[in-house]
Formats: C-alpha cells, structure tokens, sequence
C-alpha cells in the first residue's frame, strides 16, 4: 500500500516536470525572433504569401490555442517537420536513436562493471599505491573532454597504427556480406567509441564507489566484523560492499546528463549514425526542429532513467519508502 | 537606528566592533591557510592555476615583447604556405591550417577560456546562492515553488539544452563569446541552490538567528547579516569547481561550432582543428596542446575545490 503511494508520487512528478520542460520548449521556439513559418519554406518565398502560409501553420491564432494544440499533437506522437529532413521528427530521432541506444547500453554495461570493481580495489587499499594511481588517473579522464579523448584514440590507433576503423558503423563501398560478417564489423567499429565512452564515463563510478567505501569501512558494524575475526577480504565483500553500492544507485541517475552530454561528442567524432551525429547536421542545417525533438526526447528518456532508479532504489534499500 | 545613536560613542563603538571583526577573519583567513598549505594536492592545484592566470595575464605583455603573434587579429589572414607546419625553431608548437602560430593561440586562447570559466562561473554562484538563501529563508511555497524549479534544472540533460539555448537567445544567428558564458551560467546553478539551501536550513535553526528573529530582525537583516556570510565559504568552494564544468562546458559548446569563430578558445582551437584538416592530416602539434591545457586547468581547479572543501567540512577531515 505504501508502496503504491509512493510509486504513484514519483510518476506525478515526472509528469509534473515532463510538462514543464515541453511548455519551456514551446515558449523557447515562440520567442525566437523571426517567423517560424520562414523556417520550413526557407527565407525566399514571396512576402505576400507569408501571411497565408502562417494561416496554414496555424501561427495566425492566439498563443494559448496554438499551446494546447500543438500539446494534443505532442502526445499523439507528432514532434513537428525537421526543416531540413522535410520528414517527421519522431521518425528521424528513432530512427538514429537505435544506433546512440546500442552505443550507451554496452557502453553503460562496461562502464558500471569496471567502475564498481575499480572503485572497490580502491577503496579498499586507501593510500596505497594502487589507490593513487587509480584515483589519479580517474580524475585525469574526468577532466577530458570526450571528443578530445576521441580524436586522440582516432589520430594513434587508427590513422597512424590501423588497428581500428575510422568512421561510422559499417565500411559503405562493401555490399555482400553475410550476417555474421554484418555483426562482426559492427562490432569492429563499436571498440573504439564503447572504449571512449568507458573512459570518460568511469571515473564518476570510480570516485563514487571509493568514497562510499571508505565511508562505510569507517561504521562500527565494520569494526564489529573485524573483532569478530572475519578476514579482511570477507569484511570488504560481504559487509562493506553492499553498503557502499547504495550510494552509488542513487547517484547514478544524476550522471546520466554527463554521459548523454560525452555521448553526443562521441558520436560526432566517430561519425556513428546515432543522436550525436543528428544534432551536429541539425546545427549545421539550423533544424530547429529537430534539435527541440532531441531535447524533449532525451529529457524524457533521462527522467524515466531517474524514475526507475528511484524505484530500484527502494528495492535495494527500504530505508527511503518511510 | 543609526540615528537614533549619540554621535560620538556610537561611531567609536562601531569602529572598534569593526576592527575586532576584520581581526577576526584575518585569524580565521591565516588559519585557514596554515591547514591550506599543509594540503598538497590543493597546493598543486594552485600551482597549476597560478601558471595558467599568469599565462591568461601575459599574453598581451608577450605580443608586446613580439615574443608572440596576436591570433585574435590574425584571425581573418591566413598564409597557406606555412599551414600546419610541425614544430620547429620559429614556431614552437607548429602552425594550425591557416599558417598561424600554435603557441600564440594556445596563449590568447588561455585567456578567453578563463574569462568564460570564471564569467560562467560568476553567475553560477549568484543565481545558484541567490535562488538558495531564498528558498532556504523564507520557506514553504516559495521553497517549494524554487526547488521544483531546481529540480526541473537539473534533470535536463545539459547538453541538448544549451544547444537549443544558445540557438535561440538573441542576437541569432551570431555566436559569441558572451551568449556562451550566459548559456553556461543559467544551465549550471541547480547544484549550487541545492547545497546554499540545505546549509541555509541548518543555520537557521541555530541559536543566534533564533535570537535575532526575537530581537525583531527583519528577513533581509537575517540573510544579509547571518546567513549569508555563513554561506559564503561553500559557495566560494563550490564557485571554484564552477569554473572548472564552465571551461569544459565552453569547450563542448565551442566543439559543436556555437562558440564565436573571432575569439579564440582552447575550445575553438580544437573545433578549427577537427574540422578544418588539423585532425585528418594527424597534426598532432595543433591537437593535443588545448587539451592538454583543458585537462590540467579543470584539474587545478578541482583539487583547490577538493582541498577547500576538506577544510570547510571538519567531517571529511579524518579521511
């Protein structure tokens, strides 16, 4: 019963939030300057039919009514007419979404993995070597830019030592290949942007997960297990571990900006087909459309993020449902 | 009440109460620097920034002495015939696509990227300390009404909304250099709210506020003479990393071309670089040098925040 209620909370909010950016995001495009009208056709279409073209568009009402129509349409699924795709928003970003949710899903995959063990190895050899070196170089790639990152991987490994494709996900010259083949090369394409994201995006688990564990190994429970007589190597696993990953959990959801943020930059520099890619043409075409497709799209994949890790969260630790 | 004061006590009353007060924060200022000094990353980190502020200051001295060329007015001339030439004797860190010196940009680009860092930053800790003490002091639907909006800030993804942000504030069409740092600074503050108004909500359950709302201090005595001074210090710390998310942050936007291509950052160098030959013709001289400036000056700034912090909050100090 509690239980519900608080599932329900979360869901009221996010809809709550939901609705506030999709209103910032209209008011945002209505307060452009310039006629959004012009946008579609482009600047050179005679000034005489501007006043029934913004008839057309619906530009001609009042901004309420164009507020509540344009919402109806938004979650029938209709996120407007990309400028310069000349095609139907949604399917433009789903389209490339595949491709950026196949990159951050193995990437995530690796990324937690390594970091959790990292962070572990860490926090439990406190100012030791080990730690220092693992601390420095976590920092180090926090303070990256990812598309710098990238181009370094790109300029040493691939265009001097040719160990791994330039670009994209698939060579394009090459037409017959089987399915194996197919999966293969995508995959031969997938090292270098995966490891660049795993780069950047690790560090924050590292940090995150030592300092959890360091502050855990500091509770009496822990001092408890030692006098108790259980091995160092016992206390870390079974006491100490699953408490610090608690934290952890709950801070995840809030890196999730950076790592779409490294994402897009990625993408960019590897040329891979995801959103990344689309919002540097949507730049370089001013699709204004598209790139407020990509916004709401992506702000709604991040709260339905921190909605199921609020959810797993509760799971885990029944603590925050009182 | 000022007024109401005899003219010669009260003046030398409240100019002793003052000079009591200003001893005070030297010993607490002298203190804080004693556990400073001991801390040696946090003294790395100054080390490092210390470098770079001075390089950022001594670019124009540097062109002066004609030790370097001033990008910023060889931004429109290009001299095709030196393009991307490797490091040599006349030019240190080689030439970018256009024939210009490395070094010099790499100098005059440490100055524009900390005047953003620090600009950003700036209105960061404003609207982040502000928006904080309010919700923090006055409570209930006006905290409610600002952390929703706190909370609305931060589960945008960053990225795409200063994307959009910086396609839309006027004047479009133009990039520059200024919409970059406002871009910046109003996506950045939520943190910052969030930390002033939890801290705000403990000072004000503390002896002395109690007393003073007793005394009848009105709200804006309270925030100016109690609360905020006690702010200050994790705002300043917090202030510091700002500046190190603000001078990654110009460089991701400067990446994506929304930076102004007259004013060059160690951002817009590495855009030039990407996208006009520097990358695919493996000019390493042109692109590792800003990056490995951004790296060491986001670092520098970390570990002076890291150290504040340890010695602003005791409790982190047995680690």
């Amino acid at each position: 019963m509690q239980n519900r209620t608080f599932f329900v909370k979360k869901l009221i909010n996010v809809l709550i939030l939901l609705l506030a950016v999709w209103t910032l995001n209209f008011f945002l495009f209505h307060l452009l300057p310039g006629d959004p009208a012009l946008g579609l056709v482009g600047p050179r279409i005679p000034q005489d039919m501007v006043p029934a073209l913004r008839h057309l568009f619906g530009l001609d009402k009042p901004l309420y009514e164009q507020y509540f129509i344009s919402l109806g349409s938004t979650l029938k699924g209709q996120l407007g007419y990309s400028w310069f795709y000349k095609d139907n928003v949604l399917d433009v970003i789903t389209y490339r979404l595949q491709y950026t949710l196949l990159l951050v899903g193995v990437g995530t995959f690796f990324t937690v993995m390594l970091g959790v063990f990292l962070g572990i190895v860490a926090g439990s050899r406190r100012g030791e070597p080990l730690d220092v070196v693992i601390v420095g170089s976590s920092l180090t790639f926090y303070a990256m830019p990812a598309f710098w990152l990238a181009m370094i991987l790109l300029m040493t490994l691939s265009a001097n030592l040719h160990l791994f494709p330039l670009q994209g996900l698939y060579e394009t010259e090459a037409t017959n290949r089987s399915f194996l083949g197919v999966i293969g090369e995508g995959l031969w394409h997938m090292v270098l942007p995966v490891t660049t994201f795993v780069l950047v995006s690790m560090s924050e688990f590292v940090l995150m997960m030592r300092n959890a564990l360091v502050d855990v190994l500091t509770e009496d429970y822990i001092i408890t297990a030692r006098a108790k007589g259980l091995t160092p190597k016992n206390i870390i696993r079974k006491h100490a571990v699953p408490n610090a990953l608690l934290p952890t959990i709950a801070t995840t959801a809030m890196f999730i900006g950076w790592i779409v943020t490294g994402t897009i930059m990625i993408e960019v520099v590897f040329s891979w087909p995801g959103i990344g890619s689309l919002v540097w043409d949507a730049l370089k075409h001013r699709d204004i459309p598209v790139l407020q497709g990509i916004f709401l799209i992506v702000t709604l994949a991040m709260l339905l993020a921190n909605f199921a890790a609020d959810i797993v969260y509760t799971y885990v630790d029944p603590r925050v449902r009182i | 009440m000022k007024d109401t004061e005899p003219d010669g006590v009260g003046k030398s009353t409240r100019a002793s109460v003052r000079a009591e007060k200003m001893r005070l924060t030297v010993v607490k200022l002298r203190k804080t620097w004693t556990t400073f000094r001991k801390n040696r990353l946090g003294i790395a980190g100054m080390i490092i920034l210390a470098t770079f502020i001075g390089m950022a200051l001594l670019s124009e001295p540097l062109y002066d002495l004609g030790l370097i060329q001033n990008p910023n007015k060889l931004m429109e001339s290009s001299n095709s015939a030196i393009a991307l030439n490797p490091p040599s004797s006349s030019h240190l860190l080689g030439t970018d696509e256009k024939g210009r010196d490395v070094l010099s940009e790499l100098v005059f680009g440490s100055r524009n990227s900390l005047i953003v860092g620090f600009a950003a930053a700036f209105i960061t800790m404003i609207l982040g300390a502000g928006i904080g003490l309010v919700a923090g002091s006055y409570g209930k639907a006006m905290d409610e009404l600002l952390m929703r909006l706190t909370d609305l800030f931060l589960v945008i993804p960053w990225l795409p909304f200063a994307v959009i942000l910086a396609t839309f504030l006027p004047p479009e069409n133009r990039p520059s250099l200024f919409k970059i740092i406002i871009v910046i600074g109003i996506t950045s503050w939520p943190s910052t709210a969030r930390i002033v108004r939890a801290q705000v909500l403990t000072i004000r359950e503390r002896a002395y506020v109690e007393r003073a709302v007793a005394v009848g201090s009105g709200k804006m005595h309270i925030i100016g003479a109690h609360l905020m001074p006690n702010v200050f210090p994790l705002v300043f710390a917090n202030g510091i990393l700002s500046v190190s998310y603000a001078i990654l942050s110009e460089a991701f936007l400067s990446f994506l071309g929304l930076s102004d291509p007259s004013k060059i950052t160690w951002g817009l160098m590495l855009y030039n670089s990407f996208n006009f030959g520097g990358f695919s013709n493996n000019a390493y001289w042109f692109v590792l040098p800003p990056g490995i400036c951004i790296i060491l000056v986001v670092l520098g700034f970390t570990f002076v925040s890291f150290a504040l912090d340890e010695i602003l909050n005791p409790r982190l100090r047995r680690r």
